[in-house]
């Protein structure tokens, strides 16, 4: 249940930028996650949840799309889309790569009121 | 109003494991990142790859468990430098932990740093702890079937390491299955095969570790 220390981790950011535009309440969140993370999409739900109860992101909705994996062959150079069970280039064969896109999470933009903002 | 952020939300992890790397590089220290199920055999390959590098250099331990100090406590037999780290309801260690581990160690005279990861498949994969080197072991007794189930383990590992092969007579377990997976998936990580117990396979174990640390 690593979603549980990646919802912690967005939420910090997340009041960061609520705080640094005086926002008094966190409307919605997107975030992208990389292929390769695995993340269980529910599980990141539900621990957002948890995490933002109590806080100015707290009922604040979790938009959550993901970024497909590239990688960069590291004998051909070839960059191709892998499948997350194969590896392998497409080119020469050899499961030997830099996943180049699609191994991050990535807290894209949020929407937020501050406290003279009309919240609707 | 709409905020763009574009920021990696493992930001602080990864600056974290940064400093680690850099904490290990002053001290001339290799970091290895052991992951695998529980049970694979990660303490006890330490046991007997501890004292048979000490003519190599010290080596400091920290290892990962939800609870219990049991594996610190076997470790403490072998070397001086060991430290705890108790996640409680944690699957996988920290940048963050491993950081107050290495303030506590102390690493003068240290040649290698063993980072034991929480017994887990899945989510230490996704934590850079600061390590080198990835050290993946998979047990005979888990399964063939464990690489192709879990790929983002064993797909970025730099060494991988199938413990337990003296009990390969008495559990189905095809090795070449494993092979073939692997091939799909990291062609590029040696595949060792030992045994703790018999020792069979530790020499080319300690030999890829010391050409890590050239």
């Amino acid at each position: 249940m690593h979603e549980m220390t990646i919802a912690a981790e967005l939420l910090e950011q997340v009041l960061d930028v609520a705080r640094s535009n005086e926002a008094v309440r966190v409307e919605s969140v997107d975030v992208e996650c990389g292929e390769q993370r695995q993340i269980v999409m529910e599980a990141l739900q539900m621990a957002w949840t948890a995490v933002t109860e109590d806080t100015v992101a707290e009922g604040a909705l979790l938009n959550l799309s993901e970024r497909p994996m590239a990688a960069c062959c590291r004998d051909c150079g070839l960059r191709f889309r892998p499948a997350i069970d194969d590896y392998r280039c497409s080119r020469c064969g050899l499961a030997d790569v830099d996943i180049v896109e699609g191994h991050d999470i990535i807290l894209q933009s949020i929407v937020c009121h501050q406290a003279d903002e009309p919240t609707d | 109003m709409k905020v763009k952020v574009v920021q990696s939300v493992l930001n602080a992890n990864d600056a974290v494991a940064r400093d680690n790397r850099r904490c290990m590089d002053e001290a001339g220290v290799l970091g290895l990142n052991l992951m695998s199920s529980p049970g694979s055999g990660k303490t006890t390959l330490l046991e007997k790859t501890i004292p048979a590098l000490a003519a190599d250099g010290g080596s400091a331990v920290l290892v990962g468990d939800l609870q219990t100090t049991r594996d610190a406590e076997r470790l403490g037999g072998v070397t001086a430098e060991v430290l705890q780290i108790n996640t409680g309801r944690g699957c996988h260690l920290s940048a963050t932990q491993v950081a107050d581990g290495l303030r506590e160690l102390e690493l003068g005279g240290m040649a290698f740093l063993f980072i034991e990861n929480v017994g887990n498949l899945v989510c230490p994969a996704s934590f850079d702890l600061g390590e080198h080197r990835k050290v993946v072991l998979l047990s005979v007794t888990e399964g063939d079937d464990k690489v192709a189930k879990y790929p983002t383990m064993f797909q970025p590992a730099d060494v991988i390491l199938l413990t337990k092969v003296d009990l390969l007579g008495v559990v189905d377990f095809s090795v070449d299955r494993v092979k073939d997976d692997l091939a799909t998936l990291n062609g590029r990580a040696p595949f060792i095969e030992l045994s703790s117990k018999t020792g069979q396979g530790m020499g080319v174990w300690l030999d890829w570790i010391r050409t890590q640390r050239r």
